[in-house]
């Protein structure tokens, strides 16, 4: 889809990018990550032609980008930065029709498209469509820079630190949301960050470079586990194995788990938890409470009228959260089990340390 | 004791003291006739101590409220009882004007003395304050801002300040002060619409090309530098030099003095400030933005017609308001190349030693100044971009 062959940029006495040749396949999330002053930015604006190299060729689908004109190029290309770059003075939906306007679509196609978008992102219309930039929290920003890159459907999207101007909270839905997008969508992704941890969540591959040079190229997998050189060594860092949790999700390792509902009597907790210390206490709709130490509850008594311990938000994670956020969650807690929710907050059943164990055992690479 | 007064409002007490000190200077001056220096009378010798006791009420009420209430109330108050002082000090000055030029010889005036202009400067100053304290109540702060203004234009309408000099001025140069007026809104008009055409794309220009940058802007502040008079002067010699050599440029009023050099020099002067604001409205955006348009496909034009001048837009047309104000009162001195305009009157009342003619031109620019600034301010807050300046 896309491919670097040789590609060099100077300025003056300064090589930016060395010699740089890179493949990125159709549907495929590259990352090119490195200390600042790499030359990965530099990279990404040399497939838009931002940047033009001092030597060597692109060719996006075959295609020598430099036959293209500069401006019909960006077109279809999507391009996201870092400080997200809404125009201030447009509404969201305006912001978003810029290059379906810029093409020349039909009014009624751009207004349909700019729907479809703010959906995909987890905005409504009718309720962002006509707000201002400078009226979105960050998040919701950086959510509309994506809807925006994505507008006029591109088959490629550049991202230059997409997520980089939010909390780490926020990073961590956005970050959830783009494997989500992508999945559907499947873009060819050139994405570049300088956080690791990024790059190993979201990456098929990952470009590690250094002063210009591009060191590794493989997937998260590898890089973790075979680096290639001393840099990429240290870089990667000595808590590889807690990296490679990263790239794995709970849900897999997810069991169903002793529960009970908040309306349940002693009687009631004694029959679902036959073995156990303890249960997890669930409201009528299904949602976490916390969790009830079976001891604790007199006979006769309801579930309602024991101690139940934990604040939900505290002590669950999410079914798409990642093994690395569990086992963070569980040492923290000094719990050997963790119950796991939808995003409704419904119980789904529970994760067990010792599963963790076992599949940061058997990396998958 | 003031200074422990929490609720204190410092400017409005200080326009309280110049207010209440201006009844000490002399209220008005009435004259044998117009060149001569004539007897000063105090507020109380020409209105008597009623009115007089009246307005030193009206200002012990404003000292009062500025010292001891706060809010939204008080502002009111403070605006109402100094636009009242406004009105009072007028229909006083017309009244007494003429029950003191009643039985003189015709040659006789009645000027306003310093004690009247001091006790409007008094009287705006609590305005002023009231105003800040007022915030976004737009409709008080017209009311609080513009009501003694209005009664003034009123009773010029009705005839009420008819027996002051500078009324007689006016009078004696009707005609002549509306042909002036014309001419000066003209020399403004149109020194700041050319000053425009070539201030901002050299402001332009200097956002494009570093090579630019400099000489252009060496140049207009250079120009800025120089006093008006001195550059009405330097124009002479050479358009002077020009209508000699090429005859026909006389036909379009290229000469050494009149409306052309000062049209030239007023352009002169108005570049800075556009070209100014255009270079830094155009330079201070975010680069991300540009990044963004230019990386979404928008070409250079495109870029530039959607997103750096809708940006920029309130910060050039920020400096078309400076250019704007700034010429008001530089066209006040081509007159003296003969270019006319409300400065004729200036200089011809200092010819004749008639400073209520003096006035007749003074007043006027001030006021057109005002005027000027208020109508360029609503222009660009009607149409700023959206979405601007609603930060969270």
């Amino acid at each position: 889809m896309i491919r670097l062959e040789q590609v060099s940029k100077r300025y003056g006495d300064t090589i930016a990018v060395n010699g740089l040749s890179l493949e990125v396949g159709q549907g495929e999330v590259c990352v090119l990550v490195g200390p600042s002053g790499c030359g990965k930015t530099t990279t990404l604006r040399l497939i838009n032609r931002l940047v033009e190299p001092t030597a060597g060729k692109i060719f996006i689908n075959g295609q020598d980008i430099t036959r293209v004109k500069p401006e019909a190029l960006r077109r279809t290309i999507g391009y996201a930065i870092q400080n997200v770059g809404l125009f201030p003075h447009m509404t969201v939906a305006a912001n978003i029709s810029v290059v379906p306007e810029l093409l020349h679509w039909k009014k009624e196609r751009i207004t349909s498209r700019v729907e479809e978008l703010l959906r995909l992102v987890g905005l409504d219309l009718s309720g962002y469509g006509g707000k201002y930039p400078s009226q979105l929290s960050g998040g919701e920003a950086q959510r509309v820079g994506v809807a925006r890159a994505l507008a006029a459907d591109p088959p490629i999207l550049l991202m230059d630190e997409p997520f980089g101007a939010v909390d780490p909270m926020t990073r961590d839905k956005l970050q959830a949301q783009f494997l989500r997008i992508q999945q559907h969508l499947k873009k060819s992704v050139l994405l570049v960050t300088h956080d690791l941890d990024e790059a190993i969540r979201l990456a098929d591959r990952i470009a590690i470079m250094q002063s210009g040079k591009l060191l590794q190229y493989d997937t998260p997998e590898v890089i973790l586990s075979r680096p290639a050189n001393r840099f990429v060594h240290d870089f990667v860092g000595t808590d590889r194995a807690l990296k490679r949790l990263s790239r794995i999700r709970i849900d897999h390792l997810v069991k169903p788990s002793p529960l009970v509902s908040i309306n349940a009597s002693a009687a009631e907790v004694i029959s679902v938890c036959k073995g156990c210390r303890w249960v997890w206490v669930v409201d009528d709709g299904g949602r976490l409470v916390g969790w009830l130490d079976r001891e604790a509850i007199n006979e006769g008594a309801l579930v309602k009228e024991a101690v139940i311990y934990g604040n939900p938000d505290d002590i669950a994670v999410t079914s798409g959260a990642t093994l690395r956020e569990a086992l963070s969650r569980m040492l923290g807690q000094g719990f050997k089990n963790m119950p796991v929710v939808d995003e409704n907050r419904r119980l789904v059943g529970e994760v067990t340390l010792s599963d963790i164990e076992s599949a940061t055992a058997e990396p998958e690479a | 004791m003031v200074r422990n007064l929490v609720n204190r409002d410092s400017v409005a007490v200080a326009g309280v003291v110049i207010g209440v000190t201006s009844l000490l200077c002399g209220w008005l001056t009435l004259k044998p006739n117009r060149l001569v220096p004539g007897t000063s009378l105090h507020l109380w010798e020409s209105a008597g101590w009623n009115a007089a006791a009246i307005i030193i009420m009206l200002w012990l009420i404003c000292l009062a409220l500025s010292l001891v209430v706060k809010g939204k109330r008080r502002a009111i108050s403070l605006g109402v009882a100094a636009n009242l002082i406004v009105i009072a000090a007028l229909g006083l000055a017309g009244t007494d004007a003429g029950k003191l030029i009643e039985g003189q010889a015709s040659f006789a005036r009645v000027s306003l003395g310093a004690g009247f202009w001091l006790t409007l400067a008094g009287a705006y100053f609590v305005v002023y304050a009231a105003r800040q304290e007022l915030g976004a109540s737009h409709i008080w702060r017209n009311v609080v801002s513009w009501s003694g203004v209005a009664v003034a234009i009123a009773f010029l309408a009705t005839g009420q300040l008819d027996n002051l000099s500078i009324l007689q001025e006016f009078a004696g140069y009707e005609a002549r002060f509306f042909q002036e007026l014309k001419q000066h809104l003209l020399l403004v008009s149109t020194s700041v619409a050319v000053g425009g055409l070539i201030g901002i794309p050299l402001g332009i220009w200097a956002t494009r090309s570093k090579r630019a940058e400099r000489p252009i802007f060496f140049v207009t502040n250079i120009t800025q530098t120089i006093p008006s008079l001195a550059l009405f002067g330097l124009l002479i010699a050479p358009l002077s030099a020009l209508s000699f050599a090429f005859p026909a440029l006389r036909e379009f009023g290229v000469r050494g003095i009149g409306t052309a050099p000062a049209l030239i020099a007023l352009i002169i002067y108005s570049l800075l400030p556009m070209a100014r604001n255009t270079f830094v409205g155009l330079t201070q955006l975010d680069p991300a933005l540009i990044d963004a348009g230019r990386g979404m496909g928008m070409s250079r034009f495109q870029l530039f017609r959607r997103i750096e001048v809708r940006l920029a837009a309130p910060l050039i047309m920020e400096g078309v308001r400076t250019a704007s104000v700034q010429a008001v009162g530089l066209a006040t001195v081509a007159a003296l190349i003969g270019a006319g305009g409300l400065g004729w009157f200036v200089f011809q009342g200092i010819g004749q030693a008639a400073p209520d003619l003096i006035l007749l031109g003074a007043i006027p620019v001030i006021i057109l100044a005002l005027v000027v600034d208020a109508v360029m301010r609503t222009i660009i807050r009607l149409t700023a971009p959206k979405g601007l300046g609603e930060k969270q």
